[in-house]
């Protein structure tokens, strides 16, 4: 079979050479070469735009319509590029499988998940149904699912996040692949469901003695599974190299960059610990005491009680002005419910939530608690108005709130407060990166002039560079407008290096609170400690 | 497709046209009977399309009928939009027991068909084309009310909206200015098939003598006028047929052409 390819790849298993992907005019991959060997475990890393997802279905002849790829593709001596549809059918899910990022739209939601791994079986290995059957609860059980006889019959919804991606390993393995490519397998998921998972298709990968091609924008993740690295940006090859080598010491400044951003915590060596700021003893701007929240679920059917959801209980903590509080958990943890109770946007259903020295209520006045807190949300993209202006999306709480003064000046102030341009005010979000959009969001919730901004997960959804670089404006807007932050997130590194207290929530309840140093340095609940083992740590050779 | 749209919005401007043109110009008086000449053929005597059974000009009553096929279209959408819109927004808005009644009332009306619907009003009013209009109009109510609610529901989980709230806004605020804007797309869609579905309806009631009433013109009449003859003069069913289904037809293309070029999934990706 290698007769047909070049002498010096014919030990490589996958061999890449100057891959071009063009979309009419504009190239959005260029020149990309790099092999994979049987066994080897490759990382390609590089930001949102940087082309790693499209060289990987480039590589699976996955590319979307209108995309064309030039270059070079070769699996075992055998040209993919330009290869028949039904030709690829052949190698894809057999020789050659991928990893989607979210388990819950690669899986058919309408399909048993027994029928839906045993699919590429049936297609590649013409096996008869009750033939699958084994091989699919035998492969269930390698992938750490509980009771695979009963599980074959559940639907993708009836399973955790953490278990559909399980599946997902299971189903790219089913037909021993001598490729499995990974596309941000772990970041929908919790983190520590990503431990367990990511160690779950290491094991696998190596057991199956499958080649890993695995696409992340996580460094410490990369650092973990990988042996060598592709470092990506703007469809171009930056750096490659052994990994342990490319981040313990990039020699391209955008490599240093990336390794630079990843925050001490997700670093192997120890982390300084972080001194226990005194805590103040003026009276608390934020209070809340004993905080429960019912959620009303709709019922199942009409003849059913409606089962109610305990989202908070019994949370009581006291934020001071200045400070940075965090709030840590996983998701269904509650936090963002809090956040939003403390907003007024929801309202608890007992307990107590006191905001500068007023306690909210459902009915009554909330003009007063909308000039004190604002919210910086998770997402970008879906917390600006798409049909707005930016100019309209900043101006906006100005004129609901009635706020006097010149509000197009205003505006303009709030702009260079976070380092954009004044011409922006014209544009449309879109027209924006994921980090200037997060920028126009805080400019917004800072036009009140609030006391207290609730940032939920304000950085999870941005890359990792650009979170350092929006973290660093909050703080430094933080102490210029002598805010108090309310700081979300389910990324600890990112809670320690912000915030100088925490508490630790666990299905809606706290488990621990405390200085950050020593909740995160010397976990008490086993859950802390549990957290702070999951957290991906950047291995580096010295 | 790109010609879906202009073979759509080329047919609906024609019928506009020929509509708009009818107040000042038809070939023959539409309401003229001339008992020497009845149903003659194509082209005879300057009869484009010939005559119907009274010696009226075929052609002329056409055009003239494209104005109650338009005006009956409009206001019908009109009506379904009116009052649509805001039942599909508060039920969306609100969730919850306002929600269940909202949508099981709409469930109700649209349980029963437009042509008994407006049976119901003819009995309770009188047959005319306002009967037919109205009639029509309450039957798509639902329809535009689940398309509302339906898509909004998706834009009252984004979180600009929850950020609104936090600054203040209020309900009927947050919907005409972040919500109506993002859904507008799906509603023009939508109302171009009613558009379409409703000329359709108006053709069907006057066709069984509960819509418009002569002398008014309406395609729907001409058909079954012309359902007596069908055997001596079948052109007399043809060309009142033709109009109807081109112009339903173009709305459809229209609708077609208008969704593909709002539909960000067809916008090639980066």
């Amino acid at each position: 079979m290698s007769s047909s390819g070049p002498a010096s790849s014919e030990s490589e298993l996958l061999v890449i050479r100057d891959l071009t992907v063009t979309a009419g005019s504009s190239t959005l991959v260029s020149g990309v070469s790099f092999e994979l060997g049987s066994g080897q475990k490759r990382g390609l890393i590089g930001e949102s735009g940087s082309g790693k997802t499209l060289t990987a279905l480039a590589i699976m002849g996955l590319l979307p319509e209108g995309l064309e790829a030039t270059g070079s593709i070769r699996y075992e001596g055998r040209e993919l590029l330009g290869l028949r549809e039904k030709h690829l059918v052949g190698l894809r899910g057999n020789a050659m499988s991928m990893i989607f990022q979210e388990p819950m739209t690669a899986l058919n939601p309408v399909m048993r998940i027994g029928r839906q791994i045993a699919e590429p079986l049936r297609i590649h290995r013409g096996l008869s149904t009750s033939e699958a059957h084994s091989v699919v609860v035998e492969l269930l059980e390698r992938v750490g699912i509980d009771e695979p006889q009963r599980r074959l019959k559940s639907f993708p919804h009836e399973l955790s996040g953490g278990q559909r991606q399980r599946v997902m390993i299971g189903m790219a393995l089913a037909c021993g692949p001598s490729i499995v490519v990974a596309d941000e397998p772990t970041t929908a998921l919790d983190v520590t469901v990503q431990a367990q998972v990511l160690d779950l298709l290491r094991d696998q990968v190596v057991a199956n003695d499958a080649a890993l091609l695995l696409i992340t924008h996580d460094l410490p993740v990369v650092s973990n599974m990988t042996d060598e690295v592709v470092v990506m940006r703007e469809g171009s090859i930056v750096e490659t190299g052994a990994t342990a080598a490319v981040f313990s010491n990039p020699s391209t400044a955008y490599a240093r960059e990336l390794v630079d951003s990843v925050p001490p915590m997700s670093r192997a060596t120890d982390v300084a610990p972080k001194p226990a700021t005194p805590l103040p003893t003026d009276a608390p701007i934020i209070t809340l005491r004993n905080v429960e929240k019912l959620f009303a679920l709709r019922r199942a059917s009409l003849f059913d009680k409606p089962q109610p959801l305990r989202a908070v209980q019994d949370v009581s903590f006291d934020v001071h002005r200045g400070e940075t509080f965090g709030i840590v958990g996983e998701s269904g943890s509650g936090k963002s419910t809090i956040a939003k109770m403390m907003m007024g946007l929801e309202w608890a259903t007992a307990g107590q939530i006191m905001i500068d020295g007023t306690e909210i209520h459902k009915e009554g006045d909330h003009s007063v608690l909308h000039h004190t807190v604002q919210m910086v949300f998770q997402d970008p993209n879906g917390s600006l108005d798409p049909r707005l202006r930016v100019g309209d999306v900043i101006a906006e709480p100005l004129r609901a709130l009635h706020i006097d003064g010149d509000h197009d000046a205003r505006v303009l102030e709030l702009l260079d407060a976070v380092a954009m341009s004044a011409d922006s005010i014209h544009r449309f979000p879109h027209e924006f990166s994921g980090g200037q959009r997060q920028r126009i969001a805080i400019a917004r919730a800072l036009a009140p002039g609030p006391k207290i901004i609730v940032a939920d997960e304000p950085v999870s959804a941005l890359d990792m560079s650009v979170q350092m670089v929006t973290l660093e404006l909050l703080d430094q807007l933080k102490r210029d407008l002598d805010l108090t932050m309310v700081f979300i997130s389910h990324d600890l590194s990112v809670v320690h290096e912000i915030c100088e207290r925490v508490i630790v929530l666990e299905h809606g309840e706290i488990v621990e609170s405390g200085p950050v140093g020593s909740v995160f340095g010397s976990p008490q609940a086993a859950y802390t400690q549990m957290l702070v083992d999951a957290i991906p740590r950047l291995a580096v050779r010295n | 497709m790109r010609l879906n749209f202009l073979t759509g919005f080329t047919i609906v401007v024609g019928v506009i046209g020929t509509a708009i043109l009818s107040f000042f110009w038809t070939p023959f008086d539409p309401e003229l009977v001339d008992a020497s000449k009845p149903r003659i053929g194509l082209g005879e005597q300057g009869h484009l399309l010939g005559t119907d059974q009274f010696g009226r000009d075929l052609f002329s009553q056409l055009m003239v009928g494209s104005r109650t096929a338009l005006f009956v279209g409009v206001l019908a959408v009109a009506i379904a939009v009116l009052i649509g819109i805001p039942i599909g927004g508060i039920a969306a808005a609100r969730r919850g027991w306002v929600e269940d009644v909202l949508m099981r009332l709409s469930d109700v009306v649209y349980a029963f068909p437009p042509v008994l619907l407006a049976i119901l009003l003819v009995a309770a009013a009188r047959p005319g084309t306002a009967a037919a209009m109205v009639a029509i109009g309450v039957a798509y109510v639902p329809i535009v009310a689940r398309v509302t609610r339906g898509a909004a529901l998706s834009i009252y989980q984004r979180d600009f909206v929850a950020a609104a709230r936090g600054y203040g806004r209020r309900g009927p605020f947050i919907f005409m200015r972040h919500v109506l804007p993002n859904i507008a797309s799906v509603l023009i869609v939508q109302v171009t098939v009613l558009f379409a579905l409703a000329i359709l309806a108006e053709a069907a009631l006057s066709f069984l003598g509960i819509g418009t009433q002569p002398p008014t013109a309406s395609w729907g009449r001409s058909l079954r006028d012309a359902q007596t003859f069908i055997r001596l003069s079948p052109r007399l069913a043809f060309w009142p047929g033709v109009a109807i289904a081109t112009t339903v037809l173009g709305f459809n293309l229209l609708g077609d052409g208008i969704r593909d070029a709002l539909d960000p999934r067809l916008e090639v990706g980066r």
